[in-house]
């Protein structure tokens, strides 16, 4: 996205580039079908926008499973056994004290530490996790071009067909949706 | 759906007859063991089979009431099997009465040498005598049994009333199961410090129901998720489970697996952190002369195995997978029952004696068998509870692959 703005700098101003097609649809049953049928008919850049989580729709899109719990997993290894670590490094190197006659290296102390480590760097994969995932931060998105795409955060479901796919013909991606039952088409561009 | 009720009821009234010859036959063994071996070893052996199998029960009564009152499709799963679990426990009243007449044997606050040698036992006396543990008993009894069969009789007048009426008797089921469940946690609360903590008069924990109670949840989930397994490989229920119900159940699993693992280390940490004389000796016969293999097996298999297992959503998603870890944590709870219940007897030496197998699968058989009696009695799919029509849309949705079919 930047770079195609420093593209634009140095050439002379064109149109810009179709991005394209998204089609509306009315309900959840209704863009999970058309999302089947708009990857069967081979096109696989396909995204959909939903207002509400719909359940199915990962698979419908082709999605593969999503890499998170594994960075969770590893953060919250990363915490348990770095904060379990470091309090047996302090106790036993750093500063050994004599508490209540109780050896320098007792495990039963260190676990809720242990444990809130877990949990802490756990709860920060997951976050920066997602955000890293997601790609953000991301000032700037294409398929707000799209007439009418405000309702995909109030009540709209809709799928759009990336220019991008090597299959991608206007007029064809436009009859499929179309004939797929939805209730606006429209290209639009980047 | 007619056709496969009649074949579940010929397989289990076969299993029905099989575990009534075993369990009693293990049970008339076990009372020869009296002869062979001795009273207090056969009494020993009994109370950790009675508490095993009461726990399978209590748990039911934790979860029967707990899915009246949250109405979720994944309670719908487990409510006539719970149900019938729970009818058992009025039956465990007669399963007491070896314990009540083994008292002066089992419990050492009985003894008058250990009243006059430790102060802090002589000081619970007006609590742990004889005749008012065997009232509190009656009592705890009289009380489960009511709500046992009230909970039952709902649910029979539930099943035979109008489908139109189906949301009052929701409501109805759900008015005795609020005030019944916190009266079972208290029940519980006092019968497991009268038959278990107080077989070591002078310790004292108020952890160690609650642990126990997470435990019997746990145990359970995991016995549902077996038998509810087990149900569809026979094609005894006529319909799948949802996976997405499964995955319920799972969840649970793994949450309850956290929850006993949080309770059961709370009350360790807090006992050696103060390090008192009074609660030491607990954790120090569990750490000495063999126990603490089993505490550390407790550790592992308890906690990081199934843990680590059911972390992951596929592990939780499939049936096959999910019973086997089940399995496992039947009978990782079986040690630890064995864990709270032997070392107050044998403080030197982990001690198995062939009368804790005996007695273990003579009062299990008959559970086994009076459970199966009370589940054939009504169909395991309420025909009137409120979640079927919630139920139904969830078999129907296979299509969009909301929920696929559980794979076997």
């Amino acid at each position: 996205m930047f770079k195609r703005k420093s593209n634009a700098a140095e050439a002379a101003p064109t149109a810009p580039a179709t991005y394209g097609m998204m089609a509306e649809f009315s309900g959840t049953d209704e863009i999970i079908a058309a999302a089947e049928s708009v990857r069967a008919a081979g096109y696989t850049l396909v995204e959909a926008y939903t207002h509400i989580p719909v359940h199915g729709l990962d698979d419908a899109l082709g999605h593969k499973p999503t890499r998170l719990p594994w960075l969770v997993l590893a953060g919250g290894i990363t915490g348990a056994s770095g904060l379990f670590g470091f309090m047996t490094w302090v106790n036993l190197v750093d500063y050994p004290m004599n508490i209540g006659g109780r050896p320098n290296f007792s495990w039963p102390a260190f676990v809720p530490i242990t444990f809130e480590g877990m949990v802490l760097f756990s709860a920060f994969a997951a976050v920066f996790g997602l955000i890293l995932i997601c790609g953000f931060p991301l000032p700037y998105h294409p398929v707000f071009n799209a007439p009418g795409f405000e309702r995909a955060s109030l009540n709209g479901f809709f799928l759009c067909i990336e220019a991008k796919d090597p299959q991608y013909d206007a007029a064809k991606a436009s009859s499929l949706l179309t004939k797929l039952g939805a209730t606006a088409v429209h290209e639009f561009s980047e | 759906m007619a056709e496969q009720t009649d074949n579940m009821h010929q397989t289990l009234s076969a299993i029905q007859r099989r575990a009534t010859i075993v369990g009693g036959a293990a049970l008339a063994l076990t009372v020869v063991g009296i002869a062979v071996s001795s009273t207090s070893q056969v009494l020993q052996s009994y109370l950790f089979a009675f508490l095993f199998f009461f726990g399978v029960s209590a748990g039911s009564f934790f979860l029967l009431t707990l899915q009246h009152l949250t109405s979720g499709v994944w309670g719908l799963m487990i409510r006539r099997f719970t149900e019938a679990s729970t009818l058992v426990i009025p039956w465990m009243g007669l399963f007491f009465l070896p314990i009540a007449a083994g008292v002066g044997v089992l419990y050492e606050w009985t003894h008058p040498e250990v009243i006059a040698e430790e102060a802090v036992v002589a000081a619970k006396v007006p609590y742990l005598n004889v005749p008012f543990f065997l009232a509190r008993t009656v009592i705890y009894f009289v009380v489960w049994i009511w709500l046992v069969r009230r909970l039952r009789r709902q649910s029979i007048a539930q099943d035979n009333a109008p489908k139109s009426e189906s949301i009052s008797w929701r409501d109805k089921l759900a008015v005795t199961s609020g005030p019944g469940l916190a009266a079972h946690i208290m029940l519980w609360t006092l019968a497991a410090t009268d038959w278990g903590m107080s077989l070591e008069p002078a310790w004292a924990s108020s952890m160690y129901p609650v642990g126990w109670m997470v435990g019997q949840v746990l145990t359970n989930f995991a016995i549902w998720i077996i038998v509810l397994w087990l149900f569809t490989r026979n094609n005894f229920l006529g319909y799948d489970i949802p996976v997405d119900r499964l995955h319920d159940l799972g969840k649970f699993t793994f949450a309850f697996t956290v929850l006993w693992t949080y309770l059961n280390f709370s009350q360790y940490l807090i006992i050696w952190s103060g390090n008192v004389p009074e609660f030491t000796p607990w954790y120090y016969y569990r750490s000495n002369g063999g126990w603490q293999y089993v505490s550390i097996a407790l550790i592992f298999g308890h906690f990081f195995l199934p843990f680590f297992l059911l972390l992951s959503r596929h592990t939780k998603r499939n049936f096959g997978v999910v019973a086997r870890i089940a399995m496992w944590i039947v009978a990782i709870e079986v040690l630890y029952v064995f864990w709270l219940i032997n070392p107050a007897f044998h403080h030197d030496a982990i001690q198995m004696h062939w009368t804790h197998v005996t007695a273990f699968v003579g009062v299990g058989g008959l559970w086994i068998s009076l459970f199966l009696r009370y589940l054939k009695q009504l169909p395991i799919l309420p025909p009137n509870d409120h979640r079927i029509p919630e139920l139904e849309a969830q078999l129907n949705d296979h299509g969009h692959g909301h929920s696929a079919p559980v794979s076997h």
